[in-house]
Formats: C-alpha cells, structure tokens, sequence
C-alpha cells in the first residue's frame, strides 16, 4: 500500500491523495489483465528485495489505459 | 515519442531476511507509443511469416495451352475489380496460385493477403480463427485475439476449401460478405472490415447444396466470379514446360545438373492422368532429382501407378475428431 504519491500521478489518475494511499489502489489504477499476469513475479520481487521493473497499463483519469514501465527500487530504513 | 510522467510513489516498509526494513520507490515512465508500436510490428510479423511459409510454393504459374491461357484472361479481367472470385478445381491443380495472380494483380496488392484452410482447422476453432475472439470467450481464451478477417482488414482473405465451412461458420461469412462487418467470438462490439473475399473449393458445392450441408445464399454471394482451372490431364500440352521448369527448380536445390529427359518419362508423364495433379508431378519430380545420378531425368514407371485415397480420407476425419465441441 502507497504511503505517498507525488502530483504527476495525482494529475494522470485524477485521484486524491486519500485514494492512492488506500488498500485498493492498485486494482484501481492497474490493468486487471496485468495485475493478474505479474502478480507471481512482483511477489517474488519484493521478498527477493532487489530493484525490478514491471510494465503494466495505467488508468488515466479520461478512462484510457496507457502503458507505463515501472521502476522499483528498495531503500533500507 | 516517449514521455515521462514522473510518477513517484513510496511503498510500504517491509522487512528483508536480516529483518532491516525496507521501504520501496516506485517511478513510471510513459511507454505507451513504444508498446503500441510492438503490438503492431507483431501483427505485421504474423503477416510476413504466413507470406515466408506460402512462398516456398512454386511461384509461377507455368504453361501456354489453351485451357490455361483461358483462365489467365479471366485472372487479368477479374483482378483490378474488388469481386468475390469462386476458383474452382481438383486438388493440386494450384488454386492458391491463381488466388495470389488475382491479389497481386489488384489493387490491395500492397496489403496482405492472409489465406485459411478451412479443412485443416477442427469445426469448434474455425470461428475464432476467422473472427478472433475476447478474453474468455471459451475455456482457454486466455488474452484477445485477432481473427484472419481483421488481419486482412484493407487486403484479401483466400478461404481454401471453404466448402468445409460448418453451417453456423457460414452464416457468420454470409454476414461479412453482406454487411462487411462481425462480431469477435464473446464480444459485442462490431467490427468493420475491408476485404477482399477469394474462395477455393475441390467440392462440388451445388450438390452440397442440395444435400443441405452448404447453404444456398453463401453459395450464390461467394459464386460471383467462378474460376475453374483445368486439371493437369486436361492441359497435357503443359507437361514438358512444367516438367523442365520443375527439373530446373530441384535440381538448382540439390545442387544437381540435369541436361536431358529421357522420351520414355516424358510419353509417360503425358499419357498418366495425374489424380493428385500439378502437386503430385511436382513431387515426382523432386523424387526423381534427388534420386538422379546422372545428367538424364528418367522416373521409374511405378511411382505413377495411382493410389485409392480412400485410406486417407478416413484417416483425416478421425483425426477431427477429438478437436470436436
């Protein structure tokens, strides 16, 4: 769960920051078919603690999907 | 053009193997243009590979007698016109030849040409096939799928034995012939589509219509233009080109130099009445070049001796059998 989001994805998403920090944010910003089809991958990443990318399709605040690659990187502390 | 959003997230904390806490930062960059161009490149690659496999078929269509001159001229009169072309004739006579003379003779020539056997997909498939079809249309319909008709949007589509069509299949085709739209397999939403219908067929379709298993209007909508191409017996004045084209083709492949052909093979050739047609002299022929020690072809008598297909029919609807619903 996001604990901050900066404004670029507040003006894409046409969100609040209340919404990006809530447990669904995910599902309501991704692609389903996505989520589904990196879900194993992301998992392992997270617990591998290690940078990882992930391209997925991001809903915009018109409705459509734009693909967007995603770039994670752990910071210790 | 790439442009970069700028997203910026920060994730909850977790904890890694040493229990130090780790707090993740997410960034995204727009890819979108990038991602689409692949969609597409990989829906012109699936284009260009069927014209690779296709294009391994002999590419000329070889012969100046009069039954064959017949049908060119109807090649070159129906090609520039958007017609539905019915090309009728036994198997092997080459009717994917005449259906590609007729795509790259017209206008949409610089579009694909997508063909489809209509015998050689199982009866529960074909109108996904044809059609495409949404995610989870039917068990296993993992991700959209674009059908032969919307890859051949603004080209041509070859429906080689189209007389195999199951009935609710040919509905859907009498729909795209009439309104030139469809629906994908699933879906709702309809899709309007350009294109260019080529049938072949080996059937008899208007006995198949009397018998109830093709239906009357797709038979009248896709008999437009027929084409009927003579079997090889009726143009035996063709041989000894096709033979010394053929000669010309495997030899070159085998690296092989064949400079005559003996009369015997060539009397042989005229007075056999080539059941499987231009494709079975075709494979004689490859037979006979790579079997061939010296510069002379010469065919063994026995390989013309002709077969019941009786075997292989039964064979290839058993096999159908268990792609049924």
């Amino acid at each position: 769960m996001p604990i901050y989001a900066n404004q670029a994805i507040l003006d894409y998403t046409g969100l609040t920051i209340d919404d990006v920090i809530s447990s669904d944010f995910r599902a309501r910003i991704f692609h389903p078919e996505d989520l589904e089809r990196l879900q194993a991958e992301r998992e392992a990443a997270l617990l591998r603690g290690l940078p990882f990318e992930l391209e997925q399709r991001a809903l915009r605040k018109d409705g459509q999907y734009r693909w967007f690659l995603i770039q994670v990187q752990p910071a210790a502390g | 053009m790439v442009s970069i959003v700028g997203f910026l997230s920060k994730c909850n904390p977790l904890r890694d193997e040493h229990g130090e806490i780790i707090r993740w930062y997410a960034t995204g960059t727009d890819i979108d243009d990038r991602k689409r161009n692949e969609e597409r490149t990989q829906n012109e690659n699936l284009v260009l590979r069927e014209e690779i496999d296709r294009s391994s078929m002999f590419e000329e269509i070889v012969g100046s007698s009069e039954p064959l001159r017949r049908v060119l001229s109807q090649v070159a009169k129906v090609a520039p016109t958007d017609s539905t072309v019915l090309i009728l004739g036994e198997t092997g006579t080459g009717k994917e030849l005449i259906a590609r003379a007729i795509h790259k003779r017209s206008n949409r020539s610089g579009r694909a040409f997508i063909r489809v056997n209509c015998a050689a997909i199982p009866p529960s498939l074909i109108a996904s096939e044809l059609f495409g079809h949404e995610k989870g249309a039917f068990t296993g319909a993992m991700q959209r799928r674009v059908g032969r008709f919307e890859s051949a949007d603004s080209g041509t589509i070859f429906l080689d034995e189209v007389g195999d069509l199951p009935p609710e299949t040919q509905i859907a085709l009498l729909r795209v012939l009439q309104e030139r739209e469809f629906e994908r397999v699933g879906g709702s939403q309809t899709v309007p589509v350009d294109v260019r219908v080529l049938a072949a067929t080996n059937a008899d379709l208007s006995a198949a219509v009397a018998e109830g298993t093709f239906r009357q209007d797709l038979f009248y909508r896709l008999n437009v233009f027929p084409i009927r191409i003579p079997a090889l017996r009726e143009r035996v004045d063709d041989i000894p080109l096709l033979v010394e084209y053929l000669i010309d083709r495997y030899a070159q492949a085998a690296g092989k130099k064949i400079k005559n052909i003996n009369k015997g093979t060539l009397d042989l050739f005229q007075n056999y009445d080539w059941p499987g047609n231009v494709r079975e002299l075709q494979n004689v022929i490859e037979r006979a070049v790579i079997l061939s020690d010296g510069e002379t072809f010469i065919v063994d008598e026995t390989w013309l001796t002709p077969v019941t297909p009786k075997a292989a029919t039964t064979t290839v609807s058993a096999g159908r059998e268990p792609y049924g619903p």
